[in-house]
C-alpha cells in the first residue's frame, strides 16, 4: 500500500440482489480530485454509497478490498465504520435540499453536525459557520441559518452543503452528481465552491457525474464507468484527448457534438 | 391501520386463507340453529351457572341456558349484522359519492357538509346517543351505526370519481354519446370499486365491535335474544362464579374481529402490492376524512426547486 | 395563506358544525318515543293528571314547533344557560362541569400513558424492523386493535381484580382505582399510536436526509430523535388528534363499567332516563371538544411542517 493513497479499491464488486459494480480498481490520492463519469445506471452512485457505507442501502461488498487510509473498510464493524462519517469521509448529494432535513433550520442542523464532531461551542461556532458561508459567497449568513432547506433554491442548498463539508474538513469528500439538477450558472458556482474548498482544506474528492463538462473543469484524473466497470482511468487531458475505450470515444464525440463545451471550459 | 404482520408471506395466499376462514364463519353463523346442541333460550333450573360438561360444552348461565348454543345463536346478529350494514353503507355511500363527484354542484355541497357534520362527532358516541334515544333493538343499533358509516364510502367515492372523471377515456366515452348514470356505472364505477371494496373489507371488524359495544351497553340487541356483547355484559356480574358465561362470547368476538381485520389487511395488501408493511400503506385509503385531507397535503413541493 | 384568516375560517366552520350536530340531536329527541314532561313530573313526584301534564308541556315549551324550541335552547346556551336536568332539577351546566373534570383527568392520564409507552416502542420497532421485539410488538398491537374496549375492561377485571384481587373493581377515586379505567382506555390508544409511530418512522428512515445526516457524522441518537422522530410527529399528531374520538367513545363504556362519574357515565344515565337537556348539553360539549381538538391538530401540522403554510390551504 502506497502512502499517498487515501482510498484504494482493488477488484471491488458491489451487489444488491444483482451485481452492479464489477471488479473495479482505482485509488484516490491525498488531496487530488478524481472524477468518475458515466451514464446514469452505470453504477456510479452505488460505488459512492458502497464507499460511504451507510446502513439501509442494501449494498453488499461481494468481492475485492477497499482500503481507507490503510484501513480495511470491509473488516470494520458498523460502529467503527460510523466513526468515519463526517470528519473522515462525507458526502454531497445530488439534492442537498433533501439530504438536509427539509423542515428544520440550517442553524439547528449545522449545530448538530458540529456536535457530532464534538466541537460545538455555542455562539463561537455560529461565527465560524457564518465565516464559512461567507467564503462561499453568502453574505447573509444569519438569514441562511434561520432558513429551512425547503425554502432555498437547489444551487443554494448545494453550496450550503459544501459549507457543511468545509466545516467538517473531511479527508475524503464524495460528491454524487452535485450539479446535475442545476442550471448552467449555478452549476458553475457550485463547482467553484468545491474547488475553493479543495484549495482551502486539501481534501481529496471523488466526484461522480454524467457530465463531461464537469469532469473537464474539476478532474485531475478522470475515470469512465460503463456498465459497472471502470473502462479507463487516466489524466483528464489524456482521456478526453485520446480516448481509448470505444465507449469513451462515443461519449467524448457525443459531448463535443452537443456542445457541452468542455473543450472551451477546459482550455 | 390494523395489520397482521405476523403472517408474512404471499399476500394472495394470505388473503385466500382469511377468506376461507371468513366463509367458514359465515357458514357457522348461517347454520347456527342446526349446530347448537341445545335450545339457546331454554332455561334449565336444575343446571344454573354450571361448568362446561358433556351436555353443555361451554357451561350454562344464570338461568341455566346453554352458553355454546347462545354463542352460536348470537353469531348471525354480529356477523350478518356487520356485513349487512357494511354492504348497505357501501352501496349507498358509493352511489352518493359518485353522484357528488360526477355532478358536483349543490347536491355535492349539501352531502359533503352533512358528512362534515356527522364526522365532527366521534362516530361511536353518536351511535350511542342515537341508539339510546331510539331505544334498543338490532335494527336501531344498525341504524345508529349506519348514520355515519356511509360517509367513509361517500368521501372516498367522491374523490376517486373526481380523479377518474379527468381521464381521457372517460372524456372519450362522453363524446361518443355515453352519458349520465350509464357512464357513471360503466366507466367510472369499475375504477372506484377496488379501493372502496378494500375499505369495506377493513370496516367489517370495527362494525362488529360497534354492534357488540352497543349491545354491551344495553342499547343494542335486547335480551333474551342472544348477542355476544350483551352476553358478556350479563355474565359480568357473576364472573367469579361462572367466568365461561362472559369468556365464551368474548372469545367469539375476538376471533371474529381478528379474522375480518386480517381479511381486510390482506385485501389491502393484495390491492396495493409493494406497500411497506406496518400500516403506512393504509394511508391511501383513508378511513376518516381528516386523514384523507392530510394525505393530500403531504404532496407539498419545494418553493423554489 | 394568512394564519389569522385560516383560523377565522376554521372557527366559522366549527360554529356551523356545532349548530348542525346539536340540531341533529334535537331532531332525534323530538321524534324519539317518550315524553319529557311526564318524566319530569314523575321524577318530581307530582301526581299526574292530564291537566298538569298539559301545563308542564306548555311550561317546558314542548308544544311549540321544533325550530322555535331549538332556537330558544340555542339562545339560552349562548348565555350559558343549559337548562335543568329533568331527573334531579340540578343545572345542566353544573353537572357537565363536574363530570367533564373527571373525564378529562381519566382521558389525559390514559393519553399520556399511551404516548409515553408507544413513542419509544414504536421507534424501537421501526429501527429494529423484523426483529423479535418488532414481531412481538406488532402482534400485541394488532391484538389491542382487535379488542373492543368493553372487552378489554371485562378481561382486565377478570384477570386483575377477581384472579389476583389486587385492584378494586370500581374506580373509587384513589390512584389504585384509577388504574384499571386508565389501562382500559390506554390499551387501544397504545396500539394505534405504536403502529402509527412505527409506520411513520419507517417512512422517514428512508428519506434522503437520514443518509445525509449520517454521512455528515451527526450522532445516531440525534438523527433518530431530532430528525426522524421530529418529522414523524406530523403523522403521529394525526392519530393523537383522532384519539379524542376514541377516548370519548371509550369513556362512555369505561365509565359505565367502572362507575366513574364522568361525561360518559352521565351520557348513558341521561340517555336511559331520557333526560333531554343533559343529553343536549353533553352533545354540545363533546362536539365542541372534538372539533377543538381537530383544529388544534391542524394548527400543529402547520407548526411542525412550515411547508403547509407556504403551499396554501387545501381548497375543500
Amino acid at each position: 500500500m502506497r502512502d499517498d493513497a487515501i482510498l484504494q479499491l482493488d477488484q471491488v464488486c458491489l451487489s444488491y440482489e444483482e451485481p452492479v459494480i464489477k471488479q473495479v480498481s482505482f485509488e484516490v490520492k491525498r488531496g487530488e480530485i478524481l472524477v468518475l463519469a458515466g451514464e446514469s445506471g452505470s453504477g456510479k452512485t452505488t460505488l459512492l454509497q458502497g464507499i460511504q457505507g451507510l446502513p439501509g442501502t442494501g449494498i453488499r461488498l461481494t468481492g475485492g478490498t477497499m482500503f481507507y487510509a490503510g484501513r480495511d473498510l470491509s473488516r470494520m464493524g458498523r460502529r467503527e465504520r460510523s466513526r468515519l462519517w463526517g470528519r473522515e469521509i462525507t458526502m454531497i448529494f445530488q439534492d442537498s435540499g433533501a439530504a438536509f432535513n427539509p423542515i428544520r433550520s440550517y442553524r439547528k442542523q449545522f449545530a448538530e453536525l458540529l456536535k457530532g464532531q464534538g466541537n460545538f461551542r455555542g455562539r463561537e461556532s455560529f461565527g465560524e459557520i457564518r465565516e464559512c458561508l461567507k467564503s462561499l459567497g453568502f453574505s447573509e449568513g444569519e438569514r441562511i441559518l434561520d432558513s429551512c432547506p425547503y425554502e432555498m433554491s437547489g444551487g443554494m442548498n448545494q453550496r450550503i452543503a459544501i459549507a457543511a463539508a468545509l466545516l467538517l474538513k473531511p479527508r475524503l469528500l464524495l460528491a454524487d452528481e452535485p450539479t446535475s439538477a442545476l442550471d448552467v450558472i449555478t452549476r458553475k458556482e457550485v463547482l467553484e465552491g468545491l474547488l475553493h474548498m479543495q484549495k482551502l482544506t486539501g481534501t481529496a474528492m471523488l466526484l461522480v457525474t454524467h457530465d463531461l463538462g464537469v469532469a473537464a473543469k474539476m478532474a485531475g484524473r478522470l475515470g469512465i464507468v460503463y456498465q459497472g466497470e471502470l473502462v479507463e482511468c487516466k489524466e483528464t487531458e489524456q482521456v478526453l484527448g485520446e480516448p481509448e475505450h470505444p465507449y469513451t470515444k462515443r461519449l467524448v464525440a457525443a459531448a463535443a457534438a452537443y456542445g457541452e463545451g468542455w473543450e472551451r471550459e477546459h482550455g | 391501520m390494523r395489520k397482521c404482520s405476523f403472517f408474512h408471506g404471499k399476500s394472495s395466499r394470505r388473503f385466500y386463507f382469511f377468506l376461507a376462514l371468513a366463509v367458514l364463519l359465515l357458514l357457522t353463523a348461517a347454520l347456527a340453529p342446526a349446530l347448537a346442541p341445545n335450545d339457546p333460550e331454554k332455561t334449565h333450573v336444575q343446571a344454573m351457572k354450571q361448568a362446561p360438561s358433556e351436555e353443555f360444552p361451554l357451561g350454562t348461565d344464570e338461568y341455566g341456558r346453554c352458553v355454546l348454543s347462545r354463542v352460536l345463536a348470537g353469531a348471525p346478529a354480529s356477523v350478518f349484522g356487520a356485513i349487512g350494514l357494511v354492504a348497505v353503507s357501501f352501496v349507498v355511500g358509493t352511489f352518493l359519492g359518485m353522484l357528488c363527484g360526477y355532478y358536483e354542484g349543490l347536491l355535492d355541497e349539501i352531502l359533503m357538509r352533512l358528512a362534515d357534520i356527522l364526522l365532527a362527532f366521534p362516530q361511536m358516541v353518536l351511535a350511542i346517543a342515537v341508539a339510546g334515544l331510539l331505544g334498543g333493538g338490532l335494527k336501531n343499533a344498525l341504524l345508529a351505526l349506519g348514520i355515519t358509516s356511509w360517509t367513509v364510502y361517500a368521501r372516498l367515492a367522491r374523490s376517486l370519481t373526481l380523479q377518474t372523471k379527468k381521464e381521457t377515456y372517460v372524456a372519450a366515452a362522453r363524446f361518443s354519446g355515453c352519458g349520465g348514470l350509464n357512464l357513471l356505472f360503466r366507466h367510472i364505477f369499475p375504477n372506484v370499486a377496488g379501493p372502496l371494496s378494500v375499505t369495506a373489507a377493513t370496516q367489517i371488524g370495527s362494525t362488529m365491535m360497534g354492534i357488540a359495544g352497543l349491545s354491551f351497553l344495553g342499547i343494542g340487541v335486547i335480551p333474551p335474544q342472544a348477542e355476544w356483547g350483551s352476553m358478556i355484559s350479563e355474565g359480568r356480574s357473576y364472573m367469579q362464579l361462572a367466568p365461561w358465561v362472559s369468556l365464551a362470547p368474548a372469545a367469539a368476538v375476538v376471533a371474529t374481529v381478528v379474522i375480518f381485520n386480517c381479511l381486510g389487511d390482506a385485501a389491502r395488501d393484495l390491492a396495493e402490492p409493494g406497500a411497506p408493511s406496518g400500516g403506512a400503506s393504509g394511508r391511501r385509503f383513508r378511513l376518516s376524512g381528516r386523514r384523507e385531507r392530510y394525505a393530500g397535503r403531504k404532496r407539498v413541493g419545494r418553493r423554489r426547486a | 395563506m394568512n394564519v389569522k384568516r385560516y383560523i377565522g375560517r376554521r372557527l366559522f366552520q366549527l360554529f356551523l358544525i356545532l349548530i348542525g350536530v346539536t340540531f341533529l340531536v334535537f331532531l332525534l329527541m323530538y321524534v324519539s318515543p317518550g315524553d319529557p314532561a311526564q318524566r319530569k313530573l314523575t321524577a318530581g313526584g307530582v301526581a299526574i293528571t292530564e291537566e298538569v301534564l298539559e301545563q308542564a308541556r306548555e311550561d317546558m315549551g314542548l308544544d311549540r314547533p321544533l325550530l322555535l324550541q331549538y332556537g330558544s335552547w340555542l339562545g339560552k346556551v349562548v348565555r350559558g344557560d343549559f337548562g335543568e336536568s329533568l331527573h334531579d332539577g340540578l343545572p345542566v351546566a353544573e353537572k357537565l362541569a363536574k363530570s367533564l373534570k373527571n373525564t378529562l383527568l381519566l382521558s389525559l392520564v390514559s393519553l399520556l400513558a399511551a404516548l409515553l409507552l408507544s413513542v419509544p416502542l414504536g421507534m424501537y420497532s421501526a429501527v429494529r424492523r423484523d426483529g423479535v421485539a418488532d414481531k412481538l410488538i406488532s402482534f400485541l398491537t394488532f391484538l389491542g386493535n382487535s379488542l373492543p374496549n368493553f372487552l378489554i375492561a371485562v378481561l382486565l377485571m377478570y384477570f386483575l381484580c377477581l384472579k389476583t384481587k389486587f385492584f378494586p373493581i370500581l374506580a373509587n377515586g384513589s390512584a389504585k382505582g384509577l388504574f384499571l379505567p386508565v389501562l382500559t382506555l390506554a390499551i387501544p390508544l397504545f396500539s394505534q399510536f405504536t403502529r402509527q409511530v412505527r409506520a411513520a418512522v419507517l417512512e422517514q428512515l428512508h428519506k434522503p436526509y437520514v443518509a445525509g445526516a449520517r454521512s455528515r457524522g451527526v450522532k445516531e441518537s440525534t438523527v433518530l430523535v431530532r430528525n426522524v422522530l421530529r418529522n414523524s410527529l406530523i403523522s403521529i399528531i394525526t392519530v393523537v388528534g383522532m384519539a379524542g374520538g376514541t377516548l370519548m367513545a371509550g369513556s362512555v363504556v369505561v365509565e359505565s363499567i367502572f362507575l366513574w362519574p364522568g361525561i360518559g357515565k352521565l351520557m348513558m344515565d341521561a340517555i336511559t332516563a331520557k333526560d333531554y337537556p343533559v343529553v343536549q348539553g353533553l352533545v354540545l360539549v363533546m362536539a365542541l371538544l372534538f372539533v377543538t381538538v381537530n383544529l388544534v391538530t391542524d394548527l400543529l401540522y402547520h407548526k411542525l411542517d412550515p411547508r403547509i403554510w407556504d403551499q396554501g390551504e387545501e381548497t375543500s
